[in-house]
Parts: structure tokens; C-alpha cells; sequence
């Protein structure tokens, strides 16, 4: 069946890049897309009027985190100590018990939370990243087949995995830091990622895909990083892992490696380009490590080795950490994709973020380019999935199409000139308004379709407040949150 | 004419500051704030349901453009390609300010967008650059009008300069001073604040605008405070925006611009001075690391700083910091100052810069910035009847929509405003006790058409600057577009 989106401004790509079509057109056939440009003028069993409106490739969230996300909570009061370095963590004691706290049903619905936002506000594609501290992902939402039919009901284009690691983090009650290792866990974990990559990759008429995801460089032990990489290779598919995102990882590597983050892996044989490096924040280039300005060396190595770099820059934006800079690596050689590491899920955020966080830290209005973070957030994205059917509006892509209403106020005058700046630096995901992801429509005027928005906003409630309580109740011995995380302004006093 | 408002969270003000009222109303009658606390026992005309949502005070956007705006045609581009020729600025040859149809539009647009974008107190700032030495004299009365009509809240000028910036035949930067023109202009924003201080029931007030602190001469500056204070309304003006500008400064009078205006008795609690970003305080000002005496100095006048981070952000730049001058004692609103004028959308990026800039994230709180865009805004104009909920104050609220799934479970309602929403969740704003913004929208106005005119002029002014650069320079390559256009 022909479906033609027709008058709008499109987002087309030719020769390898982006181009703009104004009153263009777009058609697909099934999950496909069969033509862009103008001149069609065939047939077409549905053809949607989408003047005034931008039609652009989905947006592909390549770090999502898998839920609700606790940082808003302790946003603007946090612990100095290891918070200010990039790190977000409670201070969970050992002892704690697992089994308290949210349910499974509880998780899934902050997990469908988060799609749910990423796909109202414009992604079509994301990459699946859950908050995880060492304890088994395994089970969180319920059975493997449970996870994967609840990202089939979103119908997002979904990348999952179980990610492993050997070992974790640790912050203790006297606010000392220690990194516990865990080796069996590692290789447990492992087993069970490699179990599941095999068994869901394709399902879903191909929507769902998988990859391995050893959580973090700091706590996967060399051989479990060389062993992911080879099974990788043999699953055919992709990698990613968290590298170099706060100062007390950097300087542990240091000292158990005498290399950083980012040459510890290199040197262990894991970069690649189906590596996906998270955040790779303290790179020898950010001003606040102790090398010499001109020191690029970990940038040219993730360059020459091809490997992807995720860049989140709200979260750690919300931490006062940027990373030096989305422009200085790209031209630099690397492919940066985005990702959306905390609530909200707005990828149209998310690019802004990216876009002022690189001017800001390289003292440039040319840096951070619209151009740029726009492609981070398409071909980025799809350059780090290793694939060249989605990111862009193209016959033979898929049809993942977004529709961004341009009329306006706070858009109108800045379209007229330029429709990816006023995307860029005037719209929200928000004003996303139409979502098709494999050909299906899941978005319409603004509106989830076939969606009880209320219903699942009242689930993500009540698996906040459950999340709070266990928090409270397994770090801070049952005192309430605000003592420690002031809130903005106090209650009203009756 | 009695008002119940039912929230969700009501941000009401006791005991000085803020406070937080789960489930809380507050209650209008006719102008003015009859009640807020948690519940009300008497009888109203009419109740709005909030619930679910956030009532806030009104906002004040303390530099908010009033007009289409130029400055983002520049976006991504190093050399904003706004250079005047010799001939337009000193023979007066050509025209890219808008007059007529245009103005009008101009000023209908820009306060609709100023409105749904949560200012309920609007300090108006047009773009001087495409004009001469002033600004057209009909700018502030069709402001005036058009806000007044609208139900907005206004603060009109007329901006006046006596030196213009241009390039002359060898492409060197140079000023054309006409300090006669200034003071015509000068005459006439006077009689501007005659005019139309306290028009349209006491909305529309007036203040003194000399355009930029560099282009005008320091007698002219006495004369312009004097005048303020005899007439007791504010004086607003571009401080320190640029480095070449503080230079130039310290080379004409042996000053920075901080001491020059502190020496001729410019700073006081009613003066306005638009970014301040480069004082001795500023790393890259050349003076001894840790010397404050310019922020000392304001601090101790009292003299407001307005901040506004986003436009600055987009050129790599940013105030060092936001927290830091309010620490010192320094009264910091904060205001849009480009497209799109979303105060929300400002507020997180004050928030995340000063940040950033102290590498701090228990700093640009969310409390801060909420402040800066009531109460400290209130304090710039010498206002203590707006920007708070407090029975007496002015009936100005802003209802932000909370149910959108992007802001996500609420564990703290200005937390989640400042970082999770954004101008399009304001659902209703009310100015005076009068609803001029109704689920996102102004009632009576064509958005579309409106949309569509002020893109007509934006694209109209692009061409003007185009045909008028002295470079000589195709507008692609002036204003290159993102991506090749097909």
C-alpha cells in the first residue's frame, strides 16, 4: 500500500548527507521507503497534507536510559565528593536487601515511561541502557520474553541487551569509594547477554535487535572485555560500554593500568567500529585533567579505531561536566550518535544541549552546529548500529519518519529561514507531531495512538514513590529524602 | 469578579520567600490576589481546574526582544553577517528596520510570543542594529498599544545612541557620532515616558533606554540618570557585552565600564545593566585573578544585572557566573533577549551554564532561577506586587501543564519545571486577572497568519542585510543554510 506525505519541508539525503526539499515529498510502501523528492505522481492509497510541518528520519536515541530516571531528585543538592565528578549514585550498604523495593511491574513501568517519551518526542530507534549496579538485570521486568513483548507493544525500533559486569562500584557509609570485583558475576552475566542477543535478535519482524553491553570500563576485568568482543563478532553485532565518564574512574585506571580509561581499552584490543564508547568525557583533552592542551592522543584513538562515541550531554550538563567537545570530536574523524541518559527522553533536547554545551566549552558560536548534532542524532546514531537503512529519508530505508509541526510561534519565523536551526534551537519534542517507525503510525497529532497515557503516568508514579521509600529505607535508614536532597523551595507552613 | 484557581502545586509566597502548597488554590479577585493557602472557604464566580499542573506567579522576562528577531540568522555562524556599510550608517542610505505593517506585525508578534512564553511582565528591547541612532519613533507607542490590547504587561522605550558601528571601504570597524541625534532621541523617549507611563489601567509603564553603554557618550549617560530619577522610572542598558567593548573603555577614560558609570553616578537599585559578562572579575579581562572591585561596586549600589544566558550560550559565551554575582549581593533577573522568548527554556539554561562555569551542580539551582524570574525581576523594576502569589499583589499567574509525559513523575515541582518543561506546556497565563493566554493560545489572534506575516518580514530583513552588506558577500555565504537546499 502507497502512502504519500506530501507538502511539507523534507528532510531528504543524497550523496551522503542530509538535504533540504522544500513543499517535498515522501513515499512508502510497508516499512519502506520507496521514494523522496518531488515529481511523484503516482497513486497513493493514504496521502497525508503536511504543510507547514517538517519531515525528517526518526530520530535514533542511541543511550536511553531504561526508565525514570532518579537524578532530577538530587538535582542542585548533591554530595560534592564523587556527584560533581559525573557519577550519580546512592550509597547502598552491602547488606541491603535486593528483593525490597519496586516489583517488576513497577520497573516496566518506568522502562515504558521512557519509550514512551522518547517516541512522543521523536525517536524511532533506541538503544536500551538500565540503570544497573552489579546485581543481575536478568528479571528486573519480568521474563526475557516479558522485556522484549513489552518494547514490541511500544513499538519502538528497539536495541536491548543484559548488560554484565565484573564487579561494580561501591560507596560506603563513611563516603569512601571502593571498586568491589566480582569476576564469576562478570562471566555469569556474560553467558546469560550472549543467551539472550542469540534468541531475540530479529524478533519482531526485525524491530528488535540486540547487542552485548559490558556496563563499564572501570569494572570489567580485560579478559571478559576480550571474550565480549569476540562473541560479538560472532553474534554480529554490536558493542557498547560506559568509558571515561567522571574523574575517580579516570584516576582508579590510572593507577591499576598507568593508562586512561580510553588507552586501557584500546590496548586490551576492544575499540572497534561496532564499539559504542558512552560519554569517553575525560579524554586526555578535557581541560581538567593534567596533560598538555594540545594532548589529543585518546581522541585520535578512538578516531583511528572507528569506535562510535555516545554523547548524553543533559545529564551531565545537570552536573556542571561537559564534554570537550561534540565538535572537536567529530572533526576529529569520530561518529557521535546521542542518547537521552535521563528523564526527559527528548531527543530535540538533547541536540540543543549538545549544540550550547559544545559552544560553551569551545568559546565558539561555529562549534556545535546544528548540522552537527542533527546528524549525531540520525546518521550518528545509525553509523553506531552499524546500519544505512535508518537515519535518513532515502528509497530503500525504512520508514521511520517524523512529522514536526513548524507553524508556530515559537518556531514559525526561524523555519522560514532555516527549518534544522529552528528544530535545533526554537522547537521541543513537544512539538513533534507525527511518529511512524517501520511503516507503522504510532504517533498522530501529538497523541500516542491506541495509549492509556494516564494509566502509565500513574504506574510511573507509583514506581517512583516505591523507588523513593526503598531508597530511603535501604541508604538512609529510613529518614526522609528532603533531608538530604533539599527541595527547591519549603512547604508551605499551615 | 471572584477567581478560584485549584492546583496542583501552587507556588505561594510566605514569610518572604516561596512556598510550596500541594493541592493548594489561590484566589483572584478582579486585579488583584484575594488568597492562596491550601484550601478557601468563600464564595467565587468561577474556578479553574488545575489540577495536575503547576500555578505559578506571573514571570518577568527582564530583556525580552519585541521585535522579529534578527539575531538568528547569525546562528552557528562566527561573524554575524549584520555589518552596516559607511553609507548607510553615516549617509542614511537604505532601510532594513521595519516601519508600517511590518512594525505592526513585528510588535503583535513578538508579544504573543513574549506572552505564551510565560512573561506576564514584559521589559521590552528591540534589535537596534538595523536601525540609525534611534529606534523608529513609533516603535514604543505601537508596542504600547498592541500590549495594552492584549492585556499584556509592559515596560516601553525608546532606545537612543549617539554612535553607530561601521565598516568602512577597507573593512576596519568604525563609529559614526551624531550626539546631536542622541539628544533629540533623548527628547523624545522623555516625552515617550510622559506619555504612556501608567497607560492602559496602570500596565503599561515606561523606562529610560540609552542603547549601549559604548555608544554613548558619559555626559549623555549623567544626563539620562538625572532625568530617571527626576521622573522615578528605571534606566536600562547594554553594559560590558563584549571585550573590545570594555577595552575601548579603559582606553577612552581610564576606567572599566563598571567604575566609568559608578563615577558619574549611573548605579543605583534602578538601574538595568544588560549582561555585564566582562568586569575585572572576567578571566579573559586582563585584570589579577580574583579582582572583584567591579562586582564589589555594583553590589554596593545596588544596580541590577540582567542575565540572559541562552543567547549567550549560542555564541560560546556565558556570565561567570550567575550564582556567583548573586552571592556577592547582586540582584540578577533574568530575561530571553532572543528567539524564542521561553522563559522555561532560559531559566534551565541559566541553570546549567552557571553550572557548568563553576563546575558545580549545587549551583544555577532551580531555586535561583525561579527567583530571578519573580521576585528578583520584581525587585530591577522596584516592585514588590508582582512576581509572587501573596494576597494584594497584582493577579498575574502562569498554569504550566504537567501531565505531558515528558515531565515525567513530579518529586519536585520547580525542579521539574526548570529541567524537564518548556515553553510549550504553559497552558494558561493570566495578566492583571484577565486570561490572555487559554490552552496555549491567545484567544482572538490567527497564529497562523500571524506566523506567517512575521516569517514574510524575517525573510524581508534577511534580504535587506543581504543587499546592504558592505562585503558584497551572497547570502549563502553570509547565512549559510544547515544543509544544502534542493
Amino acid at each position: 500500500m502507497t502512502k504519500l506525505i506530501e507538502g511539507g519541508t523534507v528532510i531528504g539525503f543524497r550523496n551522503n548527507q542530509h538535504v533540504i526539499i522544500p513543499d517535498g515529498q515522501v513515499v512508502y510502501e510497508g516499512n519502506q521507503i520507496t521514494f523522496v523528492g518531488r515529481g511523484f505522481e503516482e497513486e497513493a492509497a493514504e496521502r497525508v497534507d503536511a504543510r507547514g510541518k517538517l519531515v525528517m528520519p526518526g530520530l535514533i536515541n542511541h543511550h536511553m536510559a531504561f526508565g525514570v530516571h532518579m537524578q532530577l531528585f538530587r538535582q542542585d543538592a548533591a554530595r560534592r565528593n564523587y556527584f560533581t565528578s559525573g557519577i550519580g549514585m546512592g550509597v547502598r550498604p552491602p547488606d541491603a536487601d535486593p528483593s525490597v523495593g519496586p516489583t517488576s511491574s513497577d520497573w516496566a513501568a518506568s522502562a515504558e515511561y521512557a519509550m514512551a517519551t522518547a517516541m512522543r518526542t521523536g525517536s524511532t530507534t533506541f538503544v536500551m541502557v538500565p540503570n544497573y549496579g552489579g546485581h543481575p538485570y536478568r528479571g528486573r521486568v519480568g521474563s526475557d520474553q516479558d522485556l522484549v513483548d513489552m518494547v514490541a507493544a511500544i513499538g519502538m525500533r528497539g536495541y536491548l541487551a543484559l548488560p554484565y559486569m565484573s564487579g561494580g562500584v561501591r560507596g560506603k557509609p563513611d563516603g569512601t569509594i571502593e571498586w568491589v570485583k566480582r569476576p564469576e558475576q562478570g562471566w555469569d552475566g556474560f553467558e546469560q547477554a550472549v543467551e539472550f542477543a542469540r534468541r531475540f535478535d530479529g524478533a519482531e519482524e526485525g524491530r528488535i535487535r540486540t547487542f552485548l553491553f559490558p556496563y563499564q570500563a572501570d569494572n570489567c576485568i580485560p579478559e571478559l572485555l576480550k571474550a565480549s568482543k569476540e562473541a560479538a563478532a560472532e553474534l554480529g553485532c554490536t558493542l557498547k560500554i560506559h568509558v571515561a565518564q567522571y574523574l575517580l574512574e579516570f584516576y582508579e585506571m590510572i593507577g591499576r593500568t598507568a593508562k586512561t580509561p580510553m588507552q586501557f581499552l584500546n590496548d586490551v584490543g576492544f575499540l572497534g567500529p561496532e564499539v559504542s564508547l558512552t560519554h569517553s568525557i575525560f579524554t586526555t583533552s578535557h581541560p581538567w585533567l593534567p596533560y598538555p592542551v594540545w594532548d589529543d592522543t585518546d581522541i585520535e584513538i578512538i578516531a583511528d579505531s572507528g569506535a562510535t562515541v555516545a554523547h548524553c550531554p543533559v545529564v551531565f550538563a545537570r552536573s556542571g561536566v561537559a564534554m570537550h567537545s561534540l565538535s572537536r570530536y567529530v572533526r576529529a574523524g569520530i561518529p557521535v550518535a546521542l542518547g537521552t541518559d535521563t528523564t526527559p527522553h527528548d531527543m530535540v533536547m538533547e541536540m540543543r544541549a549538545a549544540s550550547l554545551m559544545s559552544k560553551l566549552t569551545d568559546n565558539d558560536s561555529t562549534s556545535g552546529l546544528a548540522r552537527e548534532v542533527f546528524d549525531a542524532a540520525t546518521l550518528g546514531g545509525a553509523r553506531a548500529l552499524m546500519r544505512d537503512d535508518i537515519g535518513r529519508l532515502a528509497p530503500g530505508a525504512k520508514a521511520d519518519i517524523v512529522i514536526v509541526d513548524l507553524d508556530q510561534t515559537h518556531i514559525g519565523p526561524v523555519a522560514a529561514d532555516d527549518p534544522i536551526k529552528a528544530l535545533v534551537y526554537c522547537a521541543n519534542g513537544d512539538d513533534v507531531d507525527t511518529v511512524i517507525v517501520d511503516g507503522i503510525k504510532r504517533v498522530e497529532d501529538g497523541e500516542l495512538l491506541d495509549f492509556d497515557r494516564a494509566a502509565l503516568r500513574e504506574r510511573a508514579e507509583a514506581f517512583n514513590e516505591r523507588l523513593r521509600a526503598n531508597v530511603a529505607e535501604a541508604v538512609y535508614q529510613g529518614r526522609p529524602l528532603t533531608e538530604f536532597y533539599e527541595p527547591a523551595f519549603p512547604d508551605w507552613e499551615k | 469578579m471572584r477567581t478560584l484557581i485549584q492546583g496542583g502545586w501552587v507556588v505561594g509566597f510566605q514569610n518572604g520567600h516561596h512556598a510550596i502548597i500541594e493541592d493548594g488554590v489561590v484566589v483572584l479577585e478582579d486585579d488583584a490576589v484575594l488568597h492562596v493557602g491550601p484550601s478557601f472557604d468563600g464564595t467565587v464566580d468561577e474556578t479553574i481546574d488545575a489540577k495536575g499542573k503547576l500555578v505559578s506567579p506571573g514571570w518577568i522576562n527582564i530583556h525580552a526582544v519585541a521585535n522579529i528577531d534578527i539575531q538568528t540568522l547569525g546562528l552557528d555562524a562566527s561573524q554575524p553577517a549584520f555589518t552596516s556599510p559607511r553609507a548607510y550608517a553615516v549617509d542614511n542610505v537604505g532601510d532594513v528596520e521595519f516601519t508600517g505593517d511590518r512594525l505592526r506585525t513585528s510588535a503583535l508578534f513578538s508579544v504573543v510570543e513574549l506572552l505564551k512564553g510565560g512573561a506576564t511582565t514584559i521589559v521590552e528591547i528591540s534589535t537596534m542594529a538595523p536601525s540609525r541612532f534611534e529606534v523608529p519613533r513609533d516603535e514604543a507607542p505601537v508596542l504600547a498599544e498592541v500590549a495594552g490590547e492584549l492585556g499584556a504587561r509592559i515596560y516601553v522605550s525608546h532606545k537612543f545612541r549617539a554612535g553607530k558601528r561601521y565598516m568602512d571601504d577597507d573593512g576596519v570597524m568604525k563609529y559614526h557620532w551624531d550626539e546631536e541625534a542622541a539628544r533629540n532621541a533623548f527628547e523624545y523617549a522623555k516625552s515617550v515616558v510622559e506619555e504612556y507611563e501608567g497607560a492602559y489601567e496602570d500596565r503599561v509603564r515606561t523606562m529610560l533606554f540609552p542603547y549601549q553603554f559604548d555608544a554613548c557618550p558619559a555626559e549623555l549617560l549623567r544626563d539620562v540618570k538625572i532625568a530617571a530619577r527626576e521622573m522615578g522610572v528605571p534606566v536600562h542598558m547594554h553594559t560590558s557585552q563584549s571585550l573590545f567593548e570594555f577595552h575601548d573603555c579603559l582606553r577612552r577614560y581610564n576606567k572599566t565600564p563598571v567604575q566609568l558609570l559608578d563615577s558619574i553616578g549611573f548605579l543605583d537599585e534602578r538601574t538595568i545593566l544588560t549582561h555585564l559578562i566582562y568586569t575585572t572579575a572576567h578571566p579573559a579581562s586582563g585584570f589579577p585573578t580574583g579582582d572583584i572591585s567591579d562586582l564589589r561596586l555594583v553590589a554596593d549600589r545596588g544596580a541590577n544585572v540582567a542575565h540572559c544566558a541562552v543567547v549567550y550560550a549560542r555564541h560560546g559565551k556565558i556570565l561567570g557566573s550567575f550564582s556567583r554575582y548573586r552571592e556577592m549581593g547582586i540582584n540578577v533577573p533574568i530575561g530571553t533577549d532572543t528567539f524564542p522568548q521561553d522563559l522555561i527554556t532560559e531559566m534551565r539554561w541559566a541553570a546549567l551554564a552557571c553550572k557548568w562555569t563553576d563546575r558545580d551542580r549545587n549551583r544555577g539551582t532551580a531555586r535561583e532561577v525561579f527567583n530571578a524570574v519573580t521576585v528578583d525581576g520584581a525587585r530591577a523594576l522596584g516592585r514588590d506586587d508582582i512576581g509572587r502569589l501573596a494576597p494584594g499583589a497584582k493577579a498575574d499567574v502562569v498554569i504550566v501543564d504537567f501531565t505531558p509525559l515528558h515531565i515525567g513523575p513530579v518529586d519536585d515541582p520547580i525542579k521539574a519545571l526548570v529541567y524537564t518543561a518548556s515553553g510549550t506546556d504553559i497552558e494558561t497565563v493570566i495578566v492583571d486577572g484577565k486570561v490572555v493566554v487559554k490552552e496555549g493560545r491567545v484567544p482572538g489572534v490567527d497564529e497562523s497568519e500571524l506566523v506567517r506575516k512575521a516569517s514574510e518580514a524575517h525573510m524581508w530583513q534577511k534580504g535587506r542585510f543581504v543587499g546592504q552588506n558592505p562585503t558584497g558577500r551572497p547570502a549563502e555565504v553570509l547565512f549559510p543554510s544547515t544543509y544544502e537546499v534542493m
